[in-house]
């Protein structure tokens, strides 16, 4: 008889679970002809096969399960995507938006009336009448980008943040 | 075969076939249901966990790495939520959870007094939570040692010592809870 000290239980489980060598199969079966190895591998492959049947009581979801999950994937796959692109672009508006309306009110009232290059072909072509309606041209046409720069950004800030965050509640309320 | 038809419906659904996805639901619910209802033990919170997982795993499909199988990959999902859910339920109420088990526990007691499956679940259930989720998936025999690491993000080795400990701690406790019962009669 091989020393049963060797066996442990740990060697049983393998054994039972297929995992041993045949020498060591065979040692395993030798020492299991005797106490108490012969009781404890009853046992553990009691256990073993007690085990293996275990997830044939294993319990189903609820029948509506399938469909809460697929409700929630349509509802996903309308939601509008954030793209990086359109996120980049929000950023640049704001930027220009907050820097527009900061220095817009620190420049001097006769800052525009002052651009040298405009003044010079001013001069040059001798329209000095122009110079007044060009200077407001100017100043309205600075205004009136930083308009449409705020108005882009309230659309941008309302279809990739507020519509998708709102959708998402609802998606997340309807689960 | 499942892997390879698996991987096949994932790549379809990434390309826009997203009702397929109700075949890989059909085909793993209720593995991920009980993998999470092992960790949770409740029903009510297992489903929402194994649904979430669902959602989680459609929302990053296209992130998913097909070397593995989708099944391990989606029952790390559910793994990994569970834990989560679980540890927030803990800190936030102990107590409740603790009476609301042995109600359930002396519920079924009363139920399944004879079945040997209610003692090893008995059983089952003394173990942590990871050692549940390994036996669970061992004894499914669809996954091999390094694939249960895997999804319990564990070295192989230590999934096996994990292994081996939980069931011989199943052994005994089911002794005890045996010879508890036949003094009991």
């Amino acid at each position: 008889m091989k020393e049963p000290a060797k066996i442990s239980d740990e060697l049983l489980l393998d054994y039972i679970d297929g995992n041993l060598s045949h020498t060591d199969r065979l040692i395993i079966e030798e020492a299991c002809k005797h106490s108490p190895w012969k009781e404890r591998l009853k046992e553990l492959s009691l256990l073993n096969s007690s085990l293996l049947s275990l997830h044939e009581t294993w319990s189903e979801p609820d029948e509506a399960f399938n469909v809460g999950i697929m409700k929630n994937i349509y509802a996903y796959d309308m939601a509008p995507k954030i793209s990086r692109k359109y996120i980049i672009l929000l950023s640049a508006l704001l930027f220009t938006c907050i820097i527009g309306c900061i220095s817009l009110p620190s420049l001097p009232a006769s800052y525009i009336n002052q651009l040298p290059t405009i003044q010079y072909y001013i001069n040059q072509l001798n329209i000095s009448a122009l110079q007044n309606s060009l200077s407001i041209n100017i100043q309205f046409v600075i205004e009136g980008s930083l308009f449409v720069c705020a108005l882009l950004s309230l659309i941008l800030i309302d279809r990739i943040i507020l519509k998708p965050f709102f959708l998402k509640r609802k998606t997340d309320s309807m689960h | 075969m499942h892997k390879q038809n698996d991987s096949i419906l994932v790549n379809r659904i990434i390309k826009g076939e997203q009702h397929l996805f109700n075949i890989l639901i059909d085909r793993h619910k209720k593995y991920a249901f009980n993998i999470a209802l092992k960790i949770l033990d409740n029903a009510e919170d297992a489903e929402e966990v194994a649904h979430d997982s669902f959602i989680k795993a459609y929302k990053n499909l296209h992130k998913f790495n097909q070397e593995s199988k989708f099944s391990t990959w989606l029952y790390r999902i559910t793994f990994n939520t569970s834990i989560t859910v679980k540890r927030k339920q803990h800190s936030k109420n102990e107590e409740i959870d603790d009476s609301k088990h042995n109600f359930q526990q002396a519920e079924v007691n009363l139920l399944e007094k004879k079945d040997q499956k209610h003692y090893i679940e008995l059983a089952l259930k003394k173990l942590p939570d990871v050692d549940q989720t390994i036996i669970s998936l061992f004894y499914l025999k669809e996954f091999s040692l390094e694939e249960i690491a895997d999804i319990t993000k564990m070295e192989a080795n230590n999934v096996k010592v994990r292994l081996h400990r939980a069931r011989k701690k199943m052994a005994t406790e089911m002794k005890n809870i045996l010879k508890g019962e036949a003094l009991n009669l």
